[in-house]
């Protein structure tokens, strides 16, 4: 009896042990091949795979990237798709790197995490690494071909994701100075004159955002100039104290950026740092009967010239609109290595009105106004090395007599600059103004020159939809429902019938 | 009692083996709970494809594609393949069979090899029967082929996990009730895993590795989960039966 328990005892204890042997090694064996992307994509056009660009970020991402999408369950076709666009691609994405991780949420039914994470746009995905956090938005998604209406939309998506990931998980964050201390525009002030939306959006796109005020050297953290990758002056009220000027150019002539917004009825706060830009000012108000925002002309809705800065908004469509602007004109800008070029400009009926306390019914007077188009906004950047071989202007006369402008550009830094005849499109009373935002956006992006780290060839995602006439949807739902299962239960009745008989 | 290695004649092993396949393919038409099986399954299925194609469903639109429904199929062979396996071992253990089956020249992998099989044939036919499906979609749009073949690939390994588990559960028990009960609360545990049990239960997780399937990648790992799946349980199968030997 003894001995044929220890029998049983050694049998079974082989088996177990048999048994959690195979099942180890089956999974280790999962586990060495799941770790390996052995992936295909057999759709047609390989929708779901990604970029080899994707494919080696994903590869070398060592830190934790958490996404989470914020898309209600809308009931309109375009809603469901997008939806499901963006979960196939970041469900791609976490297949192939275990350190991303993603959660499609909906905002009505998580409305906690929505709060949390301070949503206030349907279809905003918010990529996020330790306390680095950038956003996409759906509106950013597709791009459509506004030639065409057969043409499908573009899916970007892939070039944004994988931009987001590597923005929130490289070394260090831009930063972004807002210039104090002579009337700027409040980046705390909530009104609609504020910019309270702009710092919230700039955080946002993983920027860190600063206040600095160079005479008191007070600034909203421990920081100096040097620090900064991009100075916004914002709307100045007040002529720059002297010295202030010399220190602003001396920055950009250390390759420092700037994007200086202007506007009307004011006289030039900081004309030398205009006069090293190359661009002066006019004194007057833009009015366009053309094209301007439904809410009169002093809202101008300009043409957008190719630039990097403009190139998405015109493949969006999208249109931005300026509230109170002045006119701008070129010049030669005071290093010779250096161009300024017209960003946008009013319609050519556009004009720039000087009377300014008759812009009620105000008419072009040729003999006083500018005549449009008028250029509304400015881009200064280094000349190409053609154009620069090819235009080898004498510097100008200030360069030659000395000062801070005449010092040399630090080697390989040019400095990059952005003036806008106009402060208020940013505000938070217009910036939600389809463009608006974007337009914003783009220029501090081309500014502190973060042009897209990688550019992913946009796709266009398929949706086989089907459309039935109503006699195929009835002979679907007679024939799948009834007629088809049927047939197999009358063959087993059959069957059944024919089994009794024998 | 002194436990004995069987003898088994070459040459009549293949014979036995095809036997055994043919006798349990024959039993699910023997009885009309074969053809039931196919026709509930393709009433239920009809269904959904119905509603799929003609958006009953508002966050569904219609699609030249299987994706919409591929879900669903898998949860209805969740509750049919119980009932196809539970008669494996269960039936023959209570009328008395399993001791000729015992008998025949056959191994115990084998002979779980052959029942198996079997039932792996009739999920064929029975997934075969939904081939008005991509038919439809054929004739009434343009789906995208590559998707289309993947899901029924990827709805073929999960029906063929589902059996697998179920021969196990069968091999347990002399009470088909109780083997289709028990594989059907084993499926459904590992079918939620997938929600409940974080990343490692979702890597365990039966339904979370359909997903590629359904739209279109092949991916190796998922077609390794599957095949491993099915092997363990066939091994467990086969060490159960042996061990009715020693016991």
């Amino acid at each position: 009896m003894k001995i044929e328990s220890l029998r049983k005892f050694k049998y079974g204890a082989n088996a177990i042990a048999l048994t959690i042997l195979v099942g180890a090694v089956m999974v280790l064996l999962f586990g060495l091949i799941d770790r390996h992307d052995l992936r295909w994509d057999f759709t047609a056009n390989k929708e779901l795979s990604l970029s080899d660009q994707t494919v080696q970020v994903l590869k070398n991402l060592d830190q934790e990237v958490q996404v989470t999408a914020f898309f209600r369950r809308g009931e309109s076709p375009d809603d469901y798709f997008i939806r499901r666009k963006v979960g196939d691609v970041l469900k791609e994405y976490a297949y192939r790197s275990p350190k991303v991780h993603y959660e499609m949420v909906d905002p009505d039914l998580e409305v906690q995490k929505a709060i949390a994470e301070n949503i206030t746009t349907d279809g905003t995905i918010v990529f996020r690494s330790g306390s680095q956090r950038k956003d996409v938005y759906k509106s950013q998604l597709f791009n459509y071909d506004r030639f065409s209406e057969q043409a499908l939309p573009e899916f970007t998506g892939e070039g944004l994701f994988t931009n987001a990931m590597v923005a929130i998980t490289g070394e260090s964050r831009k930063t972004v100075y807002f210039l104090t201390g002579h009337g700027e525009k409040n980046l705390e002030e909530t009104g609609p004159n504020g910019y309270r939306q702009i710092k919230d959006y700039l955080t946002k796109e993983n920027y860190e955002v600063k206040t600095l005020n160079l005479l008191t050297g007070g600034t909203s953290d421990s920081a100096s100039l040097e620090d900064s990758n991009l100075l916004i002056i914002a709307s100045p009220q007040h002529p720059f104290p002297e010295g202030e000027e010399e220190l602003l150019i001396s920055y950009l002539k250390k390759g420092g950026n700037l994007l200086l917004l202007l506007d009307p009825l004011l006289p030039s706060s900081c004309p030398r740092i205009l006069a090293f830009l190359g661009v002066a000012l006019q004194a007057d108000l833009v009015l366009d009967p053309k094209r301007h925002f439904l809410l009169g002309m002093h809202y101008p809705v300009p043409f957008l010239s190719e630039h990097e800065i403009t190139k998405p908004l015109k493949d969006k469509g999208m249109n931005p609109v300026l509230y109170l602007a002045r006119g701008l004109t070129l010049k030669q800008p005071t290093l010779s290595t250096l161009r300024a070029e017209k960003l946008f400009e009013s319609s050519p009926e556009g004009w720039g009105e000087t009377t300014l306390n008759q812009k009620a019914d105000a008419k072009f007077d040729k003999e006083k106004d500018f005549a449009g188009p008028v250029i509304l906004g400015v881009t200064v950047g280094q000349l190409s090395k053609k154009k620069e071989e090819a235009e080898s202007e004498p510097a100008s006369p200030e360069l030659q007599q000395g000062g801070p402008a005449s010092q040399p550009v630090t080697e390989n830094k040019q400095p990059r600059a952005v003036v806008v005849g106009d402060s208020d499109f940013a505000t938070n009373g217009i910036i939600q103004v389809p463009g608006n935002m974007d337009l914003f956006l783009n220029m501090v992006s081309w500014l502190v020159g973060s042009k897209e780290a990688i550019s992913i060839r946009p796709k266009t995602p398929e949706f086989r939809n089907i459309s039935l006439t109503e006699g195929q949807a009835q002979f679907i739902f007679w024939f799948t429902q009834f007629a088809y299962p049927l047939l197999f239960l009358g063959i087993g009745g059959f069957v059944w019938w024919r089994r009794r008989l024998l | 009692m002194v436990c004995h290695p069987r003898v088994i004649h070459p040459g009549t092993t293949m014979t036995s083996f095809l036997a055994l396949i043919k006798k349990d393919f024959r039993s699910y038409f023997n009885s009309p709970i074969g053809l039931v099986a196919i026709a509930l399954f393709l009433f239920i299925t009809g269904f959904a494809f119905t509603a799929h194609l003609t958006q009953v469903n508002p966050h569904n639109l219609p699609e030249a594609s299987l994706r919409g429904i591929l879900y669903f199929m898998a949860v209805i062979l969740l509750f049919i393949c119980p009932f196809l396996s539970m008669r494996g071992f269960a039936e023959e253990r209570k009328s008395g069979t399993i001791e000729l089956l015992k008998t025949a020249p056959l191994t115990d992998t084998e002979l779980v090899f052959g029942k198996y099989l079997a039932s792996l044939f009739f999920l064929f036919l029975l997934l075969l029967a939904t081939v008005e499906y991509p038919l439809i979609l054929l004739v009434t749009g343009a789906p995208d082929k590559g998707p289309l073949f993947l899901s029924y690939l990827g709805l073929f390994l999960v029906g063929a996990s589902f059996l697998a588990a179920g021969l196990f559960a069968s091999s347990l028990t002399r009470s088909q009730m109780m083997a289709a009960v028990v594989t059907f609360v084993l499926l459904l545990t590992l079918w939620f895993l997938a929600d409940v049990g974080g990343e490692i239960g979702e890597k365990i997780s039966l339904i979370s590795h359909l997903q590629s399937f359904s739209l279109g990648v092949f991916d190796l790992a998922d077609i390794v989960y599957y095949l491993f799946f099915i092997a363990f349980f066939l091994f467990l199968t086969i060490r159960n039966l042996e061990s009715e030997r020693w016991r």
